[in-house]
C-alpha cells in the first residue's frame, strides 16, 4: 500500500490548527491575566493517530507514519487540595473577623477606659456617699448623690438596651447572610446544570466548561466565607456543597436553608433546612461568628454585668434599708428593690434570738447546705471557737456566696424565723435554690418544711440591668436617703453619717462579689472582654495570613504569568510558521510532481 | 516556583496595607496620647488603668474627707482653746473669791464676772460650724445646750444638753476612719447626776408599773425589756435624762441637766424599787426596827447603805424623817423631820456629824447615835442602856405608831448644885426661847392644834441668885400670852426646873423645847441654857441626873463572859440566802461555814476567817461578807449581804447554828443580822460637779444666794417687816377647785412651800424657787398658768394679808418676793466650799486640755494622712501615666520609621510591577 500523496498537507493543516488553538488559549490567558478567580488554561496537544505500513514488501522503512498533532483538551490549572483548604480557612477567618468586629461594639458598650465608663460612675457614686458622710445634713450632697446614682443606673440601663440591640442586629445579619447563602447555592446548582450539559456534549469528557467552573468556584468561596461548607466533586462535573454532611447543593438540586423562630427563646432564631428541618449547628464562617457572639459571648458578658449589678443593688440596699433618712424614717431601699422569691422557716427560733446569738447557743453543732448551688459549710471548729460564729456571721456568709439572696430574722408571723429572700436576681428566670446538705442543717435552723413563696411583679421583672434604678421615693424626697445608722433607739440625729460611711466603704469590701470588690470584679470583666476581643482579632490576623498564603499558593498554580504566555505565543507562532513552511514544502513537492515531472518529454 | 503577575501586586498591596495600619495606630496614639483606646488594645493594661483610676478617685475623695475633718477639728480646737481661757479665769476668780477679807461688793463683782464667763462658755458650747452644732453629737441641727434661766435676773440656772452621744466619723482611707466630733456632755457636763440600777437581764421584765422620772410618767409593760424602758425615757426629752442599758444589763441614768438631780418615784408598782435605782441615797430601803444583837436590851439600828462621796446634797433631797419612841425616847413617840444642809459631804463621817447635829436638835442630845458605819454608810442607833427598847422605837422615813401618851407635864431640869448666878444674868444679853409644841395649845372645838411661835426669854442682868432667875423667867412667862399658865420655872433643890403646868391639856414632852436664841455653835458665853445647866430628863427620872448614855460592849468579840473559841475546830453555822439573792429567783440552799480550830487573834482575824470560808462557796461568794463594825465604841463582827445587784433582802440572810451555841459564841446569836441585806442595790450618785454647774454654784455662792433653803419663819420683806409665817401658819393652795393645806413647820423652807405648791398643781406644772427668792410657777409647755390662789392663816386664824399680797399672781404667774436673811450671812463654811470647788474647776480645765490634746493628735494624724495621700496620688498618677500614656518620642520615632518604610515602598511600587517579555517583543 502506498502512502497518500496529500498526507503531508493534512499533517501540516493539523499542525496549523493546533498552533492556532494554542495561540487562542494563550491569548485568553493573557486577556484574563488580572481576572479575579481566573485559572489559567492549558492546551493539551497530542500526536494524532499514525498510519501503519505493515507488509513484507515494505522496504523503505518499517513502522508507522505520524499524521501530525491534535488538541485533545483545554484544561484549567487548579489544585483541588488548596481549594478545599482555602474553603476551610476562609470559614475560620470570617468567624474571627465577625467576632472581632462584634466585640468592637461590645467594647463600645462598656466604653472603657474613659471618664464615662461604669468604673468612673461607680467611683463617683461612692464618692458622693463620702461627700454625704461629710455633710449628711445638707441637701446639696444628697442631690449630688442622687445624680451620681442616676448617672450610674442610666448607664447600666443603656448597656442593657445596647446588648439587646446587638442581639437584634445579629439576627438581622443572620437573615441577610442566610438569604445570600440561598442565592449562591441556587446559582451553583444552575451552573452545575450548565456544566453537566456542556461536558456531556464532548466525547470522553474532553469537553471542559472551564470558565463556568471558575465562576462556580468563586461562588463556592463566598459560601465558605459564610458557612463551614465542604465541597464534593461529582463525576458529571457538578459539585455538591455540604454543611455538616447535609447537602445544600447536590448536583442540580438546591436545598434551601432558613432562619427559624425559636419558640423557647424568641430572641434566638436558629438555622435549619427548610424542607428536612434539620437544625444546623454552625461553628465557622460569618454565621458561626454571629451565632457564637449571640449565643455565647454576649450572654456571658451580660451575665457577668448582671451579677455585678445584682450584688451592687443588694449590698447597697441592705445597708440603706437599715439606715435612717433625714426625715427620721427607715426601711427604704436606695435602688428599686424587686423581691422575687422567699423561703421562710416554719419553726420558731428560740425567744430572744438576735443576729448576735451564736450558733452554739442555738444548739448548733455543724452542718452544710446549698444555696444557689454554692455550698455553705459550718465546721464544728467555727461553732466552738472563742470567736464563735453568730447567726449574723452565717447570714453574711450566705449573702456573700450569692448575689441575690438576703437572709434575715423575720417576725411577721408572730414568731421569729429565718427567712431567705431573693432580691433583684440577674434575670427573671433565675430562681432561688436552697437545698439541705448532708447534715440536718435546716432542721437546726428551723428551716425544714420551709414555705416557699413567689412574688409576681407588675410590670414583670426583666433583669438586674434593665431594672437597675433609683427608688422613686428616694428621688422624689432626697431626705429619705439614709445617711444615719441604727442603734435600735430611733433616729439618731441629722449629723449621723454611719450608713453613708458604711455604703461608701462598700468600695473597699473585698468580699462584695465572689471574693472580690466591685471595682476588681468590673475590672476583671472589662479585661476579659478585651482579652476575648484581642484573641478574636489576633486569630483573625493569623487566619488572614493563612488565607493569603493559600491564595498565593493558588495563584502560583493557577495564576497567569505573562512571560510564560509570551514565550507560549512565540512558541505557538513559530509552530504555526513552521507548519506553514512544512505545508510549503509539501506544496513544492506536489508542484514538482505535478508541474515538473514529465517535462522531460516535452 | 511560579510567580504569577497578580501575586506580586497583591502581596505588595497587602504589605502596604500593614504598614499603613501600623501608621494609623501610631498616629492615633500620638493624637490621643493614650496607648490604647479600647480593652482589646491591651486587656491587662486597661485592667490596671481601671484599678489606678479607682485608686486616684478614692484617694482624692479621702483627701477631701480629711480636709473636711480637719476643718471641723480645727474649729473645735479654737473653740475649746477659748473655753480653756474662760475656765482659767474662773479659777483665778475662785481663788480670789475665797479670800475672807473681801467685801460683799467685791464678791458680787467677782460673781458678776464669773457669770459673764459662764455665759460666754455656754455660748461657746453652742458653737456651730457652717450651720452644724459641733457639740451636739448626731443632733447637729439642734443647739447643743438649752439655757434654763427662769429668774428675773436672767442668770443661767442650769443648762440642758440637747444633743446625743453620737460619734461622727470620717473615712480617711481604706478601712480607716477617725471621729471628728466630741459630744458636749462629755466636755461641758462631765459629771452630772447619775444613777444605776441592779443587774437584770435582757429578757422582758414581766411586770407592769408606772414610775415618774423628773415628773415625767414612764409606763412599763410586762413585755418590755430594760432597753424598751430606756428607749421610753429617752424618747421624752423633757425627762432631761439619758437612759442606757449597760452590758451587764443595768439601767443607767445620766442627767442631761447640768445641775438638777434625777427625781425618781414609783407611782404604781415597784419598778424603780425592783431595779434598785435609788439615787436619793441609801436610806430608801433601810428597814425599820431591826433588832440589835444586844444581850441585855433590845435596841434599834438603821444601817444605811454605802453612798458615793463626795455627796452633793441639793434642796431636791427629801427630808429624812425619824420616829423615835418607847424607852429610847422616855416613853414618847415622836416623829421629826431632819433636813440636811445642801452642801457637799466628803465622807460618811461628815454626813453622820450633820445628821447627829440635826437629830440632837430635834430629839435632844444623847437620844440617838449617828455614826459612820465604816462601809460608807451611816448607822443611826438609839442610845439607851439597860432599857427596854422595842422594835419600832426607831424608825426612819416611817410614820410614828399612834399612841402618844397624854402626859401631865414635861420637865426640863437644870443641873443640881449649880448656881446659875455665875453664868446667867451677868451681861443682860443672855436669852433663850421657850417653844411650846402644838399640843400645848388649847384648841377650840373644830380647830386644828397650832404650833405656837417660840417665845424669847431675856434674862435680867441684875439676877444674882437662882431665885432671881426663876422669878425673872416666871414674870416673863406670865407676861406672854402664849406661855402664861402653861409653863413655870421652879427651884428643884438648887436646880432650875422649867415644867409645863397644864395638866390635862395634852401637853407632851416634845411640847416644851428650850433653845438658845443666839444662833451659831455653842460658845460658853452665849450658851445660856448650857450656862443654866439644862439637860433633858424623862418625867420619871427625877431622882438623879442619869449617867451619860453609853452602849456597853456586851457583844464585842470576844464577848465578855463567853469563852474564846479554842476548841478542836469545826465549829459551824450556816448561812442561808433567800430567793431575792439570786437573779432567777430560786432559793439557794443554806451553806455551812466551818471555822478552823485555834481561835482568833482578834475580831479582824475572825472576820477574815469567816470570809475565807465564804469565798469557798459559789453561793455566798460576793453575796455575803463578814465585816468588823465599830458600834458604840466596840467592835462587832457582822455578817452582811453585799447586795450589789443581787436583790438581796434582809430576810434573805439567816444564820443558823449547826454546832449548838456557835453563833452565840461568835456574838452573832441573833435571828437577824443588823442591816443585813437591807442595803439598796446601787444608789450610785455622782455629784453634779461639771464645768457649767461648778460655775453656776461659784457664782451663786459668791452672791450669797440660798433662797431655796431659807426658812419661811425667817422671811421678811425688803423693809424688814416679817411675814409672820410662824410655825403653825396654814397656807392654803387652791387650783382647779381643789385646795390643799401646807402647815408651816419650824424648819419649813421656801423649797418645802414650792414642793407643796407643786404637789397641789400636779405634774404638768413646775414650781421653782428662784435665786432671788421668788417662787415661780411655770408650765414647761409654755402655756399660761391660771387659777391658782394662795391664802395664809395665822395661828389665831387671822388672814396674813402681807404674805398673800406678796403671793398674788402677776399675769398668771405666781411670784413671791422676799429679802432673805441668809443673803446677808456669809459663813465660814461657804468659803470652805469655794476652796473645794477649785478641785472641780481644775478637773474641768483638765478635761478641756485633754480634749485639746486628743484633737491635736487627731489633727496630726490627719495631716500625716494628707501627706500620705498626696504621695500616693503622685505615685499612682505616675504609674497611670506610664500605664496609659504614650511615650511620644517612641511613638513618633516609630511613626517616622513606618513612614520611611511606606515612602520606600511607594517609591519602589512602580518597579514592583516588572516589565514582561512583551515589552521586548516586537
Amino acid at each position: 500500500m502506498l502512502r497518500g500523496t496529500f498526507l503531508g498537507l493534512e499533517t501540516s493543516k493539523k499542525g496549523l490548527l493546533t498552533a492556532r488553538a494554542a495561540l487562542d488559549v494563550t491569548g485568553h490567558n493573557i486577556a484574563n491575566a488580572n481576572t479575579e478567580g481566573y485559572s489559567r488554561q492549558r492546551v493539551n496537544i497530542s500526536a494524532s493517530d499514525p498510519l501503519s505500513f505493515p507488509g513484507a514488501f515494505v522496504t523503505i522503512r518499517p513502522g508507522q507514519v505520524g499524521t501530525g498533532a491534535t488538541v485533545t483538551s483545554i484544561t484549567r490549572i487548579r489544585s483541588i487540595f488548596i481549594e478545599s483548604q482555602l474553603h476551610q480557612e476562609n470559614g475560620r477567618s470570617t468567624l474571627y473577623q465577625t467576632m472581632s468586629d462584634a466585640y468592637i461594639r461590645v467594647e463600645d458598650i462598656f466604653n472603657e477606659p474613659s471618664e464615662n465608663g461604669l468604673n468612673s460612675l461607680m467611683d463617683n457614686f461612692f464618692n458622693a456617699w463620702e461627700d454625704l458622710s461629710n455633710d449628711p445634713e445638707s441637701a446639696s450632697t444628697r442631690t449630688n448623690l442622687a445624680q451620681a446614682g442616676l448617672a450610674m443606673t442610666e448607664f447600666v440601663n443603656e448597656q442593657d438596651r445596647r446588648l439587646d440591640r446587638e442581639v437584634m442586629n445579629i439576627n438581622e445579619q443572620l437573615q441577610d447572610r442566610v438569604d445570600r447563602l440561598n442565592q449562591l447555592n441556587s446559582q451553583i446548582a444552575v451552573i452545575n446544570k450548565q456544566i453537566i450539559q456542556i461536558e456531556s456534549g464532548g466525547d470522553n469528557g474532553q469537553m471542559k466548561a472551564n470558565d463556568l467552573m471558575d465562576q462556580r468556584d468563586r461562588m463556592i468561596e463566598e459560601v465558605s466565607n459564610i458557612i463551614n461548607a465542604r465541597v464534593q466533586f461529582n463525576n458529571d462535573g457538578s459539585v455538591s456543597v455540604l454543611v455538616q454532611g447535609h447537602p445544600m447543593v447536590s448536583g442540580v438540586d438546591f436545598h434551601e436553608i432558613r432562619l427559624q423562630q425559636n419558640q423557647q427563646d424568641l430572641t434566638r432564631p436558629y438555622i435549619e433546612f427548610s424542607k428536612s428541618r434539620i437544625r444546623l449547628d454552625i461553628r465557622s464562617g460569618e454565621l458561626g461568628g454571629m451565632l457564637q457572639m449571640r449565643d455565647v459571648e454576649l450572654p456571658t458578658v451580660r451575665l457577668e454585668q448582671e451579677k455585678l449589678v445584682t450584688a451592687f443593688t443588694n449590698r447597697v440596699n441592705k445597708l440603706h434599708i437599715a439606715g435612717y433618712g433625714l426625715d427620721g424614717l427607715q426601711g427604704r431601699s436606695f435602688f428599686t428593690d424587686y423581691r422575687t422569691e422567699q423561703y421562710g422557716g416554719s419553726t420558731a427560733l428560740p425567744a430572744g434570738t438576735t443576729l448576735d446569738t451564736t450558733l452554739d447557743q442555738l444548739g448548733f453543732t455543724s452542718g452544710d447546705f446549698f444555696i444557689q448551688g454554692q455550698r455553705i459549710e459550718i465546721t464544728p471548729g467555727e461553732v466552738l471557737a472563742s470567736t464563735a460564729i453568730t447567726l449574723g456571721d452565717l447570714f453574711q456568709r450566705i449573702e456573700q456566696a450569692t448575689q441575690d439572696v438576703r437572709v434575715s430574722i423575720d417576725g411577721s408571723l408572730g414568731f421569729d424565723r429565718v427567712v431567705f429572700e431573693q432580691y433583684n436576681p440577674v434575670d427573671a428566670d433565675t430562681t432561688l435554690k436552697i437545698k439541705d446538705g448532708s447534715s440536718n442543717f435546716f432542721e437546726q435552723l428551723g428551716l425544714d418544711n420551709a414555705t416557699h413563696q413567689t412574688f409576681f411583679l407588675d410590670p414583670p421583672y426583666r433583669n438586674s440591668l434593665a431594672n437597675f434604678g433609683l427608688n422613686p421615693q428616694v428621688l422624689s424626697d432626697l431626705d429619705s436617703i439614709a445617711a444615719a445608722g441604727d442603734d435600735g433607739t430611733g433616729f439618731p440625729g441629722p449629723g449621723d453619717n454611719r450608713t453613708a460611711l458604711a455604703i461608701a466603704d462598700l468600695r473597699n469590701d473585698n468580699k462584695a462579689l465572689l471574693n472580690s470588690s466591685f471595682g476588681e470584679y468590673y475590672q476583671g470583666l472589662v479585661s476579659s472582654i478585651g482579652a476575648t476581643a484581642l484573641t478574636a482579632q489576633r486569630s483573625h490576623t493569623t487566619q488572614t495570613l493563612v488565607v493569603e498564603q493559600l491564595v498565593e499558593r493558588r495563584l502560583e498554580i493557577s495564576g497567569v504569568n505573562l512571560d510564560e504566555e509570551a514565550v507560549n505565543i512565540v512558541k505557538y507562532q513559530s509552530a504555526y510558521e513552521a507548519n506553514a513552511r512544512a505545508l510549503n514544502v509539501v506544496d513544492e513537492v506536489l508542484d514538482l510532481i505535478v508541474n515538473r515531472l514529465g517535462t522531460v518529454g516535452r | 516556583m511560579r510567580i504569577p503577575n497578580t501575586l506580586l501586586t497583591s502581596n505588595y498591596m497587602a504589605d502596604l496595607q500593614r504598614v499603613q495600619q501600623d501608621m494609623a495606630r501610631l498616629l492615633r496614639q500620638t493624637s490621643t496620647g493614650k496607648l490604647y483606646e479600647r480593652p482589646r488594645d491591651n486587656p491587662s493594661a486597661v485592667s490596671t488603668s481601671l484599678n489606678l483610676s479607682r485608686v486616684i478617685s478614692s484617694t482624692t475623695q479621702y483627701t477631701r474627707n480629711v480636709d473636711n475633718g480637719l476643718g471641723r477639728l480645727n474649729f473645735t480646737e479654737i473653740t475649746l482653746s477659748e473655753v480653756n481661757t474662760q475656765i482659767q479665769r474662773v479659777r483665778e476668780l475662785t481663788v480670789q473669791g475665797s479670800s475672807t477679807v473681801l467685801t460683799r461688793d467685791d464678791r458680787t463683782a467677782i460673781a458678776q464676772e464669773i457669770n459673764q464667763l459662764l455665759e460666754h462658755t455656754v455660748t461657746l458650747s453652742n458653737s456651730n460650724f457652717s450651720g452644724r452644732y459641733v457639740f451636739s453629737g448626731f443632733e447637729t441641727l439642734t443647739e447643743s445646750f438649752r439655757i434654763n434661766s427662769n429668774t428675773s435676773d436672767g442668770f443661767t440656772n442650769s443648762v440642758t444638753y440637747q444633743g446625743d452621744f453620737g460619734k461622727i466619723g470620717r473615712n480617711i482611707g481604706i478601712q480607716r476612719d477617725l471621729d471628728v466630733n466630741f459630744d458636749g456632755h462629755s466636755i461641758f457636763l462631765d459629771h452630772t447626776w447619775q444613777a444605776q440600777g441592779r443587774q437584770m437581764s435582757g429578757q422582758p421584765l414581766g411586770y407592769s408599773g408606772t414610775f415618774e422620772i423628773n415628773e415625767r410618767l414612764i409606763v412599763v409593760n410586762p413585755a418590755d425589756t430594760l432597753a424598751d424602758v430606756a428607749r421610753r425615757i429617752n424618747s421624752d426629752t423633757l425627762t432631761e435624762v439619758k437612759a442606757e442599758v449597760s452590758s451587764d444589763f443595768r439601767l443607767q441614768l445620766t442627767s442631761l441637766n447640768s445641775s438638777k438631780s434625777i427625781k425618781l418615784r414609783d407611782l404604781a408598782g415597784t419598778v424603780l424599787e425592783d431595779m434598785e435605782i435609788l439615787p436619793q441615797g441609801a436610806f430608801n430601803k433601810a428597814q425599820t426596827g431591826v433588832t440589835l444583837p444586844l444581850t441585855d436590851s433590845t435596841g434599834a439600828i438603821h444601817d444605811g447603805g454605802p453612798l458615793v462621796y463626795p455627796l452633793n446634797l441639793t434642796t431636791n433631797l427629801q427630808d429624812m424623817v425619824i420616829t423615835l419612841g418607847g424607852a429610847a425616847n422616855d416613853g414618847f413617840t415622836e416623829t421629826k423631820a431632819i433636813k440636811l444642809d445642801a452642801v457637799t459631804y466628803n465622807n460618811a463621817a461628815e454626813l453622820a456629824a450633820e445628821i447627829q447635829k440635826k437629830a440632837d436638835l430635834a430629839f435632844g442630845e444623847d437620844k440617838l447615835i449617828v455614826r459612820d458605819d465604816g462601809l460608807g454608810g451611816i448607822d443611826i442607833e438609839t442610845n439607851v442602856q439597860n432599857s427596854s427598847v422595842l422594835i419600832g422605837d426607831l424608825m426612819l422615813g416611817g410614820t410614828a405608831p399612834d399612841g402618844t401618851a397624854d402626859t401631865a407635864s414635861a420637865v426640863i431640869f437644870g443641873y443640881a448644885g449649880q448656881t446659875a448666878a455665875g453664868f446667867a444674868g451677868t451681861d443682860g444679853n443672855d436669852r433663850f426661847t421657850i417653844d411650846l409644841g402644838p399640843d400645848a395649845y388649847i384648841t377650840r372645838p373644830g380647830e386644828e392644834p397650832i404650833d405656837l411661835s417660840p417665845v424669847e426669854i431675856n434674862l435680867d442682868a441684875s439676877a444674882a441668885t437662882l431665885q432671881d432667875i426663876i422669878d425673872d423667867i416666871n414674870r416673863q412667862v406670865l407676861d406672854n400670852k402664849y406661855l402664861s399658865g402653861l409653863v413655870r420655872a421652879e427651884d428643884d433643890g438648887g436646880r432650875l426646873r422649867i415644867v409645863t403646868t397644864a395638866t390635862g391639856t395634852k401637853v407632851g414632852i416634845d411640847d416644851l423645847v428650850l433653845r438658845n436664841s443666839v444662833p451659831g455653835p455653842p460658845v460658853l458665853a452665849t450658851d445660856t441654857l448650857g450656862g443654866l445647866g439644862f439637860y433633858v430628863e424623862a418625867t420619871t427620872g427625877e431622882s438623879a441626873p442619869p449617867v451619860p448614855a453609853q452602849v456597853q460592849n456586851t457583844l464585842a468579840w470576844p464577848a465578855p463572859g463567853v469563852g474564846t473559841i479554842i476548841g478542836p475546830g469545826n465549829e459551824s453555822f450556816s448561812i442561808d440566802l433567800g430567793p431575792g439573792s439570786s437573779i432567777d429567783g430560786t432559793d439557794p440552799a443554806p451553806v455551812t461555814i466551818t471555822l478552823p480550830a485555834g481561835g482568833f487573834i482578834d475580831e479582824n482575824d475572825m472576820a477574815a476567817k469567816i470570809n475565807n470560808q465564804i469565798a469557798l462557796s459559789p453561793i455566798l461568794k460576793n453575796a455575803v461578807i463578814a465585816v468588823v463594825v465599830n458600834r458604840g465604841g466596840s467592835n462587832y463582827v457582822d455578817i452582811q449581804t453585799t447586795n450589789v445587784g443581787s436583790g438581796v433582802e434582809a430576810s434573805d440572810l439567816t444564820l443558823a447554828d449547826v454546832d449548838a451555841g456557835m453563833l452565840a459564841n461568835l456574838g452573832l446569836a441573833a435571828p437577824t443580822i443588823p442591816g443585813g441585806g437591807t442595803q439598796p442595790g446601787i444608789g450610785e450618785i455622782t455629784e453634779a460637779d461639771n464645768m457649767i454647774n461648778t460655775m453656776i454654784q461659784l457664782r451663786d455662792e459668791l452672791l450669797g444666794y440660798s433662797a431655796a433653803t431659807s426658812r419661811l419663819s425667817d422671811l421678811h420683806d425688803v423693809n424688814g417687816v416679817s411675814y409672820d409665817l410662824a410655825p403653825g401658819t396654814e397656807i392654803r393652795i387652791s387650783s382647779d377647785g381643789t385646795t390643799s393645806s401646807f402647815i408651816v413647820q419650824r424648819f419649813s423652807t421656801m423649797q418645802d412651800l414650792a414642793d407643796a405648791i407643786e404637789q397641789q398643781l400636779g405634774v404638768s406644772l413646775e414650781v421653782e424657787v428662784q435665786r432671788d427668792g421668788r417662787i415661780r410657777v411655770f408650765n414647761p409647755n409654755n402655756t399660761v398658768v391660771n387659777d391658782i390662789s394662795i391664802e395664809a392663816y395665822g395661828l389665831k386664824g387671822q388672814r396674813l394679808s402681807t404674805f398673800e399680797e406678796r403671793m398674788s399672781g402677776i399675769s398668771g404667774r405666781l411670784i413671791y418676793r422676799s429679802e432673805l436673811a441668809s443673803r446677808t450671812t456669809y459663813e465660814d463654811e461657804r468659803f470652805q466650799h469655794l476652796t473645794n470647788r477649785i478641785g472641780n474647776v481644775d478637773r474641768a480645765l483638765e478635761k478641756v486640755t485633754s480634749t485639746l490634746a486628743i484633737i491635736g493628735s487627731r489633727t496630726r494624724r490627719l495631716d500625716m494622712t494628707l501627706t500620705q495621700n498626696d504621695t500616693l496620688t503622685v505615685n499612682t498618677l505616675d504609674l497611670q501615666n506610664k500605664n496609659d500614656n504614650v511615650d511620644m518620642a517612641e511613638a513618633i520615632i516609630k511613626l517616622k520609621e513606618r513612614e520611611n518604610v511606606l515612602n520606600a515602598a511607594l517609591g519602589t511600587g512602580s518597579r514592583i510591577i516588572p516589565s514582561t517579555l512583551f515589552d521586548y517583543l516586537r
